[in-house]
């Protein structure tokens, strides 16, 4: 597909053209989530990224499955449309390159051909809102984004992928769908050459270079394999206060629990974003648990990203966006997790 | 497998019958409402269902009917936590919600031309019933068919109406036992890892299933490896806390494998492989 630039002072009309037919959602001014905006010239931001990921556009913090009522004639159970969760056309803008990696990693687990089951609900959510994404300017404290083998910064997968040349904008339109957002701003786009092509590479290269660590993400699996006994989990765990912060701001954590709420023999039945890191998550009735230890749960949430789901699916579930590592009351950093584990003997 | 739009969707049924088979454990018989439930619902012994009682939520439970005797599944149900004691609760003709059939199932195509030795304990012989049952419907794919089955006292003991018919019959062998009988019980006391050792079985050319409380498992796959049965010979079938029953809510996973999905039946050999959990 054809690239595109753009001077940076038309992305204000280009938004507010399409703002005519989706409601725009960009990085909140106070920078906790991403939310519904008019103010198209600052929706485009050419750092920072919200503590909250994008993922609750398609994955909500709690979502309806069914509602169910116990009438006269016995109990009625409706099923909730996954379209009618999506009422009005939405777009999303400015998200980064890792986020966008995380969309494409969530993509997976909630397919069919994952687990043998599609997820509608989710589905219907990422097949509507389109995504725009943007090359961070400037990498934020604790960001390894560089060492994430399923970010991809120069052309991440997002319907048009935005990269920062300066003045203008580089602008890829990598779906149908990115097409279609482009044309709406006739008049406001040129083709790109090669040298706007290099810039854009170059841009993309800097930051992965300011992002990388040299941790080695993809290669985790092996020596994770051999760890399960180390008594370094435990170490590793005794800081952690299991707020589960970590988890519920991850862009690719996706686990959940089912409940029913009901009042007067009406109610539902909802989902709603649960964590590894809580005792209860997989507390049986029996009293069993087997993962009642902090150590057990830290090895779970390492584990489930670094070696368990690449072992299913051969992608690594952590985008180094580092919310973790910024926002945990504690401290605790993933990266140094990950060096210890690394440097660990083999027990 | 199912497919609906929504997975999370459960068929409305109908609850049958309730059986009271120990003080804390009853069995409901259930029929799907529509017509062409049964259909759309086509299970394997050893895989299991959500069942919900709407208000309350969803828990899942193995299926101990067979499918050789369609129309109707069972599910038998101790109460423990807030589905079950819901469900303890309700009486025929009250109606409930299921979604599945989820899970693997025994490999009872692998296993024919076997001996089958069948080791549960409590309301460990609930998925165990369903293989049982499937086996004999289907008496002439397999050798001898032994049922090691013990539970806490007599009273504790489920499906006893089935459990006698099973000892009058003559082509399976019964071995019953209560940790601690009373003054009608004239059967054997002692736990099931004992017996096992009394009865000695030869481990060639059988495969034993085991379905218990943990410390027994323990105990019987100690008693299993000194009677010379491999791991690769030893299959069992899990409990774990789940949720989605379909592999996305990832609560219920074994290192790399989700119960829901990959298991619940697995062979020891497996789940050495899977880690430590266990």
């Amino acid at each position: 597909m054809p690239d595109y630039v753009i001077a940076k002072d038309k992305t204000a009309e280009w938004l507010r053209r399409l703002g005519e037919k989706y409601a725009v959602y960009a990085p909140a001014a106070d920078g906790m989530a991403f939310a519904r905006t008019t103010d198209y010239a600052a929706a485009l931001q050419p750092s920072g990224n919200p503590r909250r990921p994008p993922k609750e556009l398609f994955f909500p913090a709690s979502q309806t499955l069914l509602t169910f009522n116990h009438g006269g004639q016995g109990m009625e159970v409706t099923e909730v449309a996954a379209e009618s969760l999506n009422p009005e056309p939405r777009l999303l803008a400015g998200v980064r390159p890792c986020d966008a990696a995380a969309l494409s990693l969530l993509d997976v687990i909630f397919s069919e051909q994952y687990s043998g089951y599609d997820d509608p609900f989710y589905r219907a959510a990422r097949s509507t809102i389109p995504v725009i994404s943007l090359l961070c300017a400037e990498p934020l404290e604790g960001c390894f984004c560089g060492d994430a083998p399923a970010v991809n910064l120069a052309s991440p997968p997002a319907d048009v992928a935005l990269t920062d040349l300066g003045d203008r904008y580089f602008a890829e339109a990598r779906s149908e769908t990115g097409q279609e957002l482009i044309a709406a701003g006739e008049g406001l786009f040129a083709a790109a050459g090669d040298a706007d092509r290099e810039a854009r590479d170059r841009a993309a290269g800097e930051l992965k270079s300011r992002t990388s660590e040299g941790l080695p993400l993809t290669g985790m699996r092996e020596k994770l394999r051999d760890l399960h006994e180390s008594a370094l989990w435990r170490e590793l765990s005794q800081k952690c206060l299991r707020c589960g912060v970590c988890s519920f701001l991850c862009p690719t954590c996706h686990c959940f629990d089912i409940q029913d709420e009901s009042i007067g023999g009406q109610g539902c039945r909802y989902r709603c974003w649960d964590t590894c890191q809580f005792t209860d998550f997989t507390l049986m009735t029996s009293g069993e648990n087997p993962r009642r230890d902090p150590a057990e749960r830290l090895k779970q949430r390492i584990c489930h990203k670094l070696e368990y789901l690449p072992d299913r699916t051969d992608l690594v579930y952590c985008v180094g966006c580092g919310r973790c590592v910024r926002l945990c009351p504690v401290g605790m950093d993933v990266r140094e997790t990950i060096e210890e584990l690394l440097g660990a003997q083999v027990e | 497998m199912r497919k609906s739009s929504n997975p999370y969707l459960p068929l409305p049924a109908r609850i049958e019958e309730v059986r009271a088979e120990t003080p804390d454990t009853k069995t409901f018989k259930v029929v799907f409402c529509a017509d062409d439930g049964g259909d759309a619902f086509a299970y394997r012994p050893g895989q299991f269902a959500e069942a919900s009682v709407f208000g309350v939520g969803e828990a899942p439970f193995s299926i101990t009917s067979t499918p050789t005797r369609p129309g109707f599944l069972e599910f038998s149900i101790k109460r423990m936590g807030a589905v079950t004691c819901a469900l303890h609760e309700m009486i025929g003709g009250e109606q409930i919600g299921v979604r599945g059939p989820y899970g693997n199932n025994f490999p009872v195509e692998e296993w024919k031309g076997r001996k089958l030795l069948f080791i549960g304990g409590g309301i460990g012989l609930a998925p165990l019933r369903s293989a049982i049952n499937y086996c004999l419907d289907h008496r002439g794919d397999y050798g001898r068919i032994d049922v090691i089955y013990g539970a806490r006292s007599p009273a504790d003991l489920v499906f006893k109406p089935e459990l006698e018919e099973w000892a009058k019959r003559d082509d399976m062998n019964l071995h019953l036992t209560v940790d601690a009988g009373n003054e009608e019980w004239r059967g054997r006391v002692g736990f099931v890892p004992a017996l096992l050792s009394e009865l000695g079985p030869s481990a060639k050319n059988v495969v034993t299933i085991t379905c218990g409380p943990p410390i027994m498992i323990r105990l019987v796959l100690q008693g299993l490896a000194q009677l010379g049965f491999s791991d690769e010979q030893i299959v069992t079938t899990l409990e774990m806390r789940m949720k989605c029953g379909i592999g996305k809510c990832g609560r219920c996973n074994i290192g790399r494998s989700y119960v829901c999905v990959d298991g619940p039946v697995y062979n020891l050999a497996q789940l050495k492989q899977l880690g430590s959990e266990h």
